[in-house]
């Protein structure tokens, strides 16, 4: 039987009734008693409609109260990985002189070379590629300059300073300039400079080895050099003149 | 939570995630060959090789949200400055078989990073908190930058190895004068002075 016909707790009264007016009573009673239903059972309809109302209600309330979460936690990802604060950095350095040695190299040409690396794997897989920014002198060593005198003419003797070959004396990496191009994130390591570096001066010199014109005006550069330094010591000698070649014996005027 | 709350949270969720969005990364762009941007005669004998011991430790913080974070860096390895002349500012006097060689101060002529020394050991690295992000090429880059810098400033202020520098160019200068000299069958006495600083 639904709730809402859901009988009384007293059922009704049952009597004997003999006289007419006891039967009046009894139908007004038992109308009272289905008015009385009728009410109950309308009461609990409101009842139900009312908290269904309620339910319907609250729902979108739960929503909004789920979507408001999910930004907050959206907004969370956000600052941790992609944004926050702007960051506050110090960089503390010391320096202390370890080693002192003594050269003799004249650079006589500097080429500032904008390039970019390609760093492999041990499977030949690209790890990154770093543009980097480097400056490559080129010149020899002093030591390795020879002079001799070339008296075979005595009316023409010449004082023969001997060049070496041009070489790369160094090469320079900006380490300011590197940036980096990853395959894969996660080749963005703590350490990834110690393969970096390497990789840009060997790139460096390898691409300035490649140029031959460099090592031509390296070399006319040097004679210009050595004939600036010569040739004050040679002018009050009047039977001396100077004379530059290279180690292959060919000689620059 | 019920399929229609899950089907209405996910797209908001994706929405709210994608709007966001991270910073779009800056693609460098990746030249097919070296480009050679400054070709230049020079004349600089470099005299003396000095290597220096560095560290540079990078500490770098950062709010996320209510909380800090930090990330740390220390890099250790070794610098190589060179010292020496630049050439083309010396001048010769030559009167009777006496050499009066001009000759400029010495100064550092180039700063560079020993790869030799850099190994996996060279570098340590540590992140706090949530959000802190690793350290990476970037940070990296700013320490050597500030280390190379710091060694500059300390071998520019580092006058006792300047004048070493400058007495062994003359050391130099001086043996070619006499191979000169003694190519030639002569005898020079060479003089220094100092060449007034250029503008």
């Amino acid at each position: 039987m639904p709730e809402s016909r859901k009988w009384p707790d007293k059922p009704p009264q049952v009597r004997n009734v003999c006289a007419a007016d006891d039967i009046d009573t009894v139908v007004t009673e038992i109308m009272k008693e289905e008015t009385d239903m009728e009410r109950e059972d309308q009461t609990g309809k409101k009842q139900k409609r009312t908290a269904i109302r309620k339910r319907f209600a609250l729902r979108p309330i739960r929503l909004l109260l789920l979507a408001a979460v999910v930004a907050a936690a959206a907004c969370f990802i956000r600052c941790s990985f992609f944004g926050g604060e702007e960051e506050q950095t110090t960089v503390l350095t010391s320096s202390q002189l370890a080693e002192v040695l003594k050269i003799s190299e004249l650079s006589v040409y500097k080429v500032t070379f904008n390039g970019v690396a390609a760093v492999n794997d041990e499977e030949g897989d690209l790890l990154y590629n770093v543009a980097y920014e480097a400056k490559v002198n080129v010149g020899f060593d002093t030591e390795e300059l020879f002079v001799s005198v070339d008296e075979t003419d005595a009316a023409d003797k010449k004082i023969v300073v001997t060049l070496p070959d041009m070489e790369v004396m160094d090469a320079v990496v900006d380490p300011g300039s590197l940036d980096y191009i990853f395959a894969k994130k996660r080749t963005n390591t703590d350490d990834v400079s110690a393969t970096a570096f390497p990789a840009c001066k060997a790139d460096a010199e390898e691409e300035c080895r490649a140029n031959p014109l460099i090592f031509e005006q390296a070399m006319e550069n040097a004679v210009h050099t050595i004939r600036g330094l010569t040739q004050p010591l040679l002018e009050q000698y009047e039977d001396y003149s100077l004379k530059i070649v290279d180690k292959g014996g060919v000689t620059y005027e | 939570m019920n399929r229609r709350t899950f089907l209405f949270v996910l797209p908001a969720l994706l929405l709210l995630l994608c709007g966001c969005g991270a910073k779009e990364e800056e693609q460098t762009e990746k030249k097919p060959e070296i480009s050679i941007s400054d070709m230049r005669a020079v004349c600089e004998l470099a005299t003396m090789e000095c290597y220096y011991h560095n560290t540079a430790k990078l500490d770098s913080e950062k709010k996320v949200l209510f909380w800090n974070t930090s990330k740390k860096l220390w890099i250790e390895y070794s610098g190589i400055v060179k010292l020496g002349i630049d050439v083309s500012r010396v001048d010769m006097k030559v009167d009777g078989n006496v050499v009066t060689i001009a000759m400029p101060e010495a100064e550092v002529l180039s700063c560079d990073v020993d790869e030799t020394s850099l190994t996996k050991d060279s570098f340590y690295s540590e992140t706090k908190g949530l959000g802190s992000g690793k350290v990476g090429a970037e940070e990296q880059s700013q320490a050597f930058e500030a280390a190379q810098k710091e060694m500059r400033a300390v071998v520019e202020q580092d006058e006792a190895l300047l004048l070493q520098a400058g007495d062994r160019a003359k050391i130099l200068l001086e043996n070619y004068v006499k191979q000169i000299a003694d190519a030639a069958g002569v005898t020079y006495e060479v003089r220094w002075e100092a060449v007034a600083e250029s503008d």
